[in-house]
């Protein structure tokens, strides 16, 4: 079967653009280029600025994280989720220059193992820059998911070490089996997994899944806040200090979304530039569609329109729509995204009711809408949309006729990802607990993180801290 | 004497305080309070689930006038105060023995 030719570099990048400069220097140097080597360069040089710009994009979106989380905890907290924030995407970039790149596209020989790549540690023989800036923006994402769902009372120094190990190991050697040429998942593999391979075009089980998961094992193994479950069934109602950021951040988010998805085209020559257009569409109608169907859904459920709850929805729509953008239709983006938040809002409830405390529904909104639009790509991935981005093939969609074989893939390769990332982050927050401990001390919880972390309060002089801590009330028909 | 304390929603302190500056009772201390009544503060939603915020903020109002002029104060504040609603608020009138002016040290009715 064929594969765009674009499409075989999404470790190469700009490796292309690269070359067809060098050709242009020493041509320059003989003679004068001819017009086909310009167009060349220039075409290079456009894809190696779809790929920078998207990635800066993609960076932007830690704003975005940094400002739901602040936004979701209290007000005696804010500070330690935003050094929290700082540091992941500090760490992660350290990490993902050490180890992490050469874990997910090193290569030392010829080619890397089905498993983990093997070489370009530290960088060295290395000039692939726009790919490296790109990923490690993926990276940094994937890190920063976590630090939601175990926010207000984890310590800071384990949290330091989860974001190196997330970085340097646990989520590179799932980007080298899903999307590194050699992976064993990848659908640029020369012989995948069944006609396609693995299909998740920007990540909602590479990234999403990846953090969404060991934000779940996070999240069980620190323990939940202290009050947030009574005795009995009863759970206690935190609420965070402040939506306005939250609100913000999600709109940072969605706009950042805009280089995460269409971006993982990885350039804009050869065709990709309308590929990239109609990943921008179907992003929009799936967050669209959650934002909508959460507000319609708490309305239901609860009797009112839930802010927290569909800025969750919209962010599950977009998780939920990252793996099939490039392959559904737009209708099915829609119905991917309304899912997408019903799966969120579900998620929360469950997780309640396990008595697992995520303060911002990173566990629902990475981890299970993640596993949702992988398994969503098996059910609606349309023949034209595979033929598109990844070449002719006759198994597509479950739900549109193209068979049962992709959705039987899709699901293989999301059960490897979440057991890779659930042993691998249960023996690291297991390690810490046992070490250096997961948790601060009771008194600094009820203190506040802020003041004896890091001696500094969010709002010195602001009002003081509200109770924080409410019982929740029956209502019909509610969450209970 | 007579030591006038209302507690009032905070969004009708803009017009108790122009109503009493027309009376000519410019002066007036006010606090920020939480308090709830018989219903108990109201019920709020985080994420799907509902909880009762049992202190609503309230404006803590304190005044002291004379003893002819303390009805029409009243009539000021219970008239702007409002609403009809529950949580309108209450007022508290109570005797004053004795007012000393700091400054000047004048006593009683002088130094209201």
């Amino acid at each position: 079967m064929t594969r765009t030719l674009a499409w075989a570099r999404r470790a190469a990048g700009a490796a292309a653009g690269a070359l067809a400069a060098l050709a242009l220097v020493s041509a320059a140097a003989a003679q004068e280029p001819t017009a086909e080597e310009q167009l060349a360069s220039l075409a290079g040089a456009l894809d190696t600025a779809w790929l920078l710009v998207t990635a800066f994009l993609v960076f932007f979106m830690q704003l975005g994280f940094a400002m739901v989380e602040a936004g979701f905890v209290r007000a005696k907290n804010v500070a330690n989720i935003l050094m929290k924030n700082i540091l992941d995407c500090a760490m992660g970039g350290l990490a993902f220059f050490a180890v992490g790149w050469g874990l997910a596209y090193g290569v030392s020989g010829d080619s890397a193992g089905p498993f983990a790549g093997d070489g370009q540690f530290f960088l060295r023989g290395f000039d692939n820059w726009p790919s490296w800036i790109f990923q490690f923006a993926f990276a940094a994402t994937a890190a920063t998911i976590v630090s939601g769902a175990v926010a207000e009372r984890t310590k800071f120094s384990a949290y330091l070490v989860y974001s190196a190990v997330i970085t340097a190991f646990i989520y590179p050697v799932v980007v080298h089996w899903a999307w590194d040429s050699h992976g064993w998942l990848s659908a640029f593999r020369d012989d995948p997994i069944g006609a396609n391979g693995y299909i998740d075009f920007a990540g909602s089980g590479v990234v999403h899944a990846v953090g969404g998961t060991a934000a779940l094992v996070g999240a069980v193994m620190v323990g939940p806040r202290i009050g947030k479950f009574g005795p009995g069934r009863k759970v206690n109602v935190i609420p965070g200090h402040n939506i306005t950021l939250a609100v913000l951040g999600m709109f940072v988010l969605w706009f950042g979304w805009y280089g995460f998805n269409p971006g993982s085209t990885l350039g804009l020559s050869g065709g990709l530039a309308d590929l990239a257009a109609k990943v921008a569409v179907t992003t929009t109608l799936a967050a669209a569609a959650g934002g909508v169907a959460a507000a319609l859904l708490t309305r239901a459920l609860t009797g009112r329109y839930d802010l927290g709850l569909t800025v969750n929805g919209v962010l599950g729509g977009l998780v939920g729509i990252t793996a099939g953008c490039a392959v559904v239709d737009a209708w099915a983006a829609i119905v991917i995204g309304a899912i997408g938040a019903g799966v969120v809002i579900g998620g929360v409830w469950l997780l309640d009711q396990l008595r697992v405390d995520d303060p911002v529904g990173a566990v629902s909104v990475h981890g299970f809408a993640g596993i949702w639009g992988v398994l969503a790509v098996g059910l609606f991935a349309s023949e034209a949309g595979i033929a598109q981005a990844y070449g002719e093939s006759d198994r597509y969609g479950l739900l549109l006729g193209g068979g049962a074989e992709q959705l039987g893939i899709q699901a293989l390769g999301i059960a490897a990802i979440v057991a890779w990332t659930a042993v691998t982050a249960f023996v690291l927050f297991g390690a810490l607990k046992l070490t250096i401990g997961l948790r601060v001390r009771p008194e600094e919880e009820e203190r506040g993180l802020d003041v004896d972390e890091h001696g500094i309060e969010a709002y010195p002089d602001f009002g003081s801290s509200a109770q924080g801590l409410f019982v929740p009330v029956a209502h019909p028909g509610g969450a209970d | 004497m007579k030591r006038i304390e209302a507690i009032i929603r905070p969004g009708r302190l803009p017009f108790v305080k122009e109503a009493l500056e027309e009376l000519g009772y410019p002066g007036m201390t006010i606090a920020e309070v939480k308090g709830h009544g018989k219903q108990r503060g109201i019920v709020e939603q985080w994420r799907g689930r509902q909880y009762k915020v049992e202190y609503l903020p309230k404006i803590w109002l304190l005044i002291v006038v004379d003893d002819a002029h303390a009805q029409q104060v009243i009539d000021a504040i219970v008239d702007n105060a409002y609403t009809g609603e529950i949580g309108d608020g209450k007022i508290f009138v109570s005797e004053v023995t004795d007012v000393i002016r700091v400054r000047t040290r004048e006593r009683g009715e002088a130094a209201i």
